[in-house]
């Protein structure tokens, strides 16, 4: 049975359930390799649902949002939000659980195993011109893609998204119910980022004033943060005015630079903010350079554990450094 | 107006022949074409199949300084910003060059905008018709065309071994007078090519919205509780806004101290949700839901009723660039749908 089937089995079954207020997964897009998030709330509305190497999202990123789908505030802790994710997606919910930013017994987890998803970006610039629906499968080692009328067999390592590559773990963690698939780990040995380092200083900094300048300050990045969830954002206040309205260069480096210090130690890699950004701004080679910063001080995972403590929140009586108390 | 034609060696000698002017142009920055202001001619390029960057800054720039102020023993100092410089873009798409016609009246109708006219009145835009429309493309949903000149002063479409040249506007004619020796008149020939070129881009276009009476439709739909469905996936980022040619709303702010600052204006966007915050906290559009909603009558209800025009030229970068799949062409073919009309 595929993954789609499974899902649709699980969720007429809990749209069914009294304790359950309403289900975020994915459904067929508008047009194209496009697949979109949905809320369900009654049981004949699961065969909406479906699972694909298209399902790049993460769902979890709506149970931090100020509203929650088609339930009104009052609604909201009514009960069970049920959530499907993938094995990236369900690391933020460790996160969020570890810093109290949701309650585990409000929710009900959907995980599945996914082999994979797409680079949106990768896959409409190889198939430019796809409207109608496009299907795209993984068999064995390619994505089979079925796009306006023709089917084209495309090697996995070429259209896949470059988190998938080094996936630590596609086993979601701490799930009520599982649809299996194949499982698979990988080492994550941040070549990516050494390789960055052993650039010279300017070089570096030329690209940062090239890539920050060229932010617009559409925010996508983090609305798109399941760990972005303050409700009142630094950047969003006026009195005091932390960071400036004015679009520039010095104030989108401070913007990207709050954004990623605030994720340290609570990344999870979903690499979300990097797909959305319309600028193509490499937003992940922040994000983990600061992961393995932390993971080489600390060695600590964000999410990998799930009875883990936040990061910010543990202290050793037996800490080398003096810390700032 | 006439009709000449451009050999392909010959456009950097063209753009070159454009004088002093502060030449605005496609080019690749950070491995992304972005329009930007040109210093070297030959980084333009024109293959613009995956950009992109809207030309609205050009006119309307995100961040602009309204005055400057300083103190000083001799009182305040307050400086205005100087003069637009004299702008040609160049390789806009039709698309594009129409959102200023639907912006005109926007900046001018209760008070004459003079940040916006400055600009809007010292640039010439010189087009590039889309000889390959992409599938975010609708453009003639909205009465709009791959080749359309509405709002542009020339338009370049590619034909074999260069560009068929259509001087739209005098202004145009005036911009290009220095390249004169470098153009020849259109043979009857070239004219042909260039209608097959327009034709043939046109059928690429495979998206489409049907927008009749849409204005009166839409009022009519507030209260769906699709409204509820459809928004619910938002993020509330401000992609839609900030990418849109036509989304025009600005927030003005003062930065400095109260001895040396500046009042300026920046981009806003109604889906971000302190957008219509009140002071008190209140927000009358709380959710992100009724964000969207006013998002889309805004286009296609408000605004062409109050301005004549379709807020919206089918450039598509909306429903492109969306991180979660709204589509404004999914969203009005429902409410015609949910409407019966």
């Amino acid at each position: 049975m595929d993954a789609t089937k499974s899902l649709r089995a699980i969720a007429r079954e809990v749209l069914g359930r009294e304790d359950i207020a309403c289900l975020i997964g994915y459904e067929k897009g508008s047009y194209g390799f496009r697949a979109q998030p949905c809320v369900l709330t009654e049981p004949d509305q699961a065969d909406r649902l479906i699972f694909s190497p298209l399902c790049v999202h993460n769902l979890t990123n709506y149970l931090t949002l100020e509203q929650i789908g088609p339930l009104s505030k009052a609604d909201i802790g009514k009960g069970k939000i049920a959530v499907v994710v993938k094995g990236c997606d369900s690391r933020a919910i460790t996160v969020l659980c570890a810093e109290n930013g949701i309650k585990r017994e409000n929710l009900y987890v959907i995980g599945v195993h996914s082999p994979g998803v797409v680079d949106l970006k990768k896959i409409e610039r190889r198939f430019p011109n796809a409207v109608e629906p496009a299907e795209v499968s993984l068999e064995g080692d390619s994505f089979t893609i079925t796009c306006e009328g023709e089917t084209a067999s495309v090697p996995r390592s070429e259209l896949v998204n470059a988190k998938c590559l080094r996936c630590k773990n596609n086993v979601p963690q701490g799930c009520d119910v599982v649809v299996e698939g194949p499982e698979h780990s990988m080492e994550d040995d941040f070549a990516d980022i050494a390789a960055l380092e052993a650039k010279p200083l300017e070089e570096r900094a030329h690209m940062w004033q090239e890539q920050f300048s060229s932010c617009i300050r559409c925010y996508a990045c983090r609305n798109s943060c399941p760990l972005c969830y303050c409700s009142e954002c630094i950047l969003d206040k006026l009195r005091p005015q932390f960071v400036r309205r004015s679009v520039d260069f010095p104030e989108n480096l401070l913007f990207h630079s709050a954004r990623a210090f605030h994720l340290a130690g609570r990344c999870i890699e979903c690499g979300e903010c990097e797909r959305v950004c319309p600028q193509d701004i490499p937003l992940m080679v922040l994000n983990r350079k600061l992961a393995r910063d932390v993971k080489e001080l600390f060695g600590y995972e964000a999410g990998a554990d799930p009875e883990q403590k936040a990061l910010f929140v543990t202290f050793k009586p037996d800490d080398p450094n003096e810390g700032i108390l | 107006m006439e009709t000449l034609v451009l050999h392909k060696d010959k456009l950097k000698d063209f753009l070159k022949a454009l004088g002093d002017v502060r030449l605005v142009a496609p080019v690749t920055v950070a491995g992304k074409t972005q329009f930007c202001e040109v210093a070297d001619i030959d980084a333009v390029e024109l293959d613009l199949n995956n950009y992109t960057a809207t030309t609205k800054k050009v006119m309307f720039p995100q961040t602009e300084t309204m005055f400057a102020f300083r103190s000083t023993p001799d009182g305040v100092k307050v400086e205005e910003g100087g003069p637009a410089p004299k702008t040609v873009v160049f390789g806009i798409r039709p698309c594009d060059a129409r959102s200023f016609v639907t912006l005109d009246p926007l900046f001018t109708k209760d008070f004459n905008d003079p940040y916006y006219m400055k600009r809007r009145a010292a640039t010439v835009l010189i087009g590039h018709a889309c000889a390959e429309p992409t599938n975010r493309c609708f453009c003639p949903s909205v009465s709009g065309s791959p080749a359309g000149t509405e709002g542009l002063d020339v338009l370049l479409t590619d034909i074999d071994d260069g560009f068929h040249v259509q001087v739209v506007t005098d202004r145009g004619k005036e911009a290009i007078s220095g390249a004169k020796s470098l153009l020849t008149k259109a043979t009857e020939a070239h004219n042909k090519q260039k209608q097959a070129a327009d034709k043939a881009s046109a059928a690429k276009i495979k998206r489409s919205v049907n927008l009749k009476k849409m204005h009166e439709i839409l009022p009519k739909a507030f209260g769906l509780p699709e409204w509820k469905e459809t928004g619910s996936k938002c993020i509330g980022c401000g992609i839609c806004t900030y990418n849109c040619p036509t989304c025009h709303c600005f927030d003005i702010q003062d930065e400095g101290t109260p001895y040396q600052g500046r009042r300026l204006r920046t981009w806003d966007a109604c889906m971000f949700s302190e957008f219509t915050m009140h002071a008190s906290g209140e927000n009358p559009r709380h959710d992100r839901s009724e964000r969207l909603r006013n998002r889309m009558l805004h286009k296609f209800s408000y605004y062409p009723r109050n301005l004549g025009f379709i807020s919206c030229v089918g450039c598509g970068r909306c429903i492109e660039l969306c991180p979660v799949n709204e589509d404004l062409i999914q969203i009005l073919n429902t409410v015609r749908e949910v409407c019966n009309e």
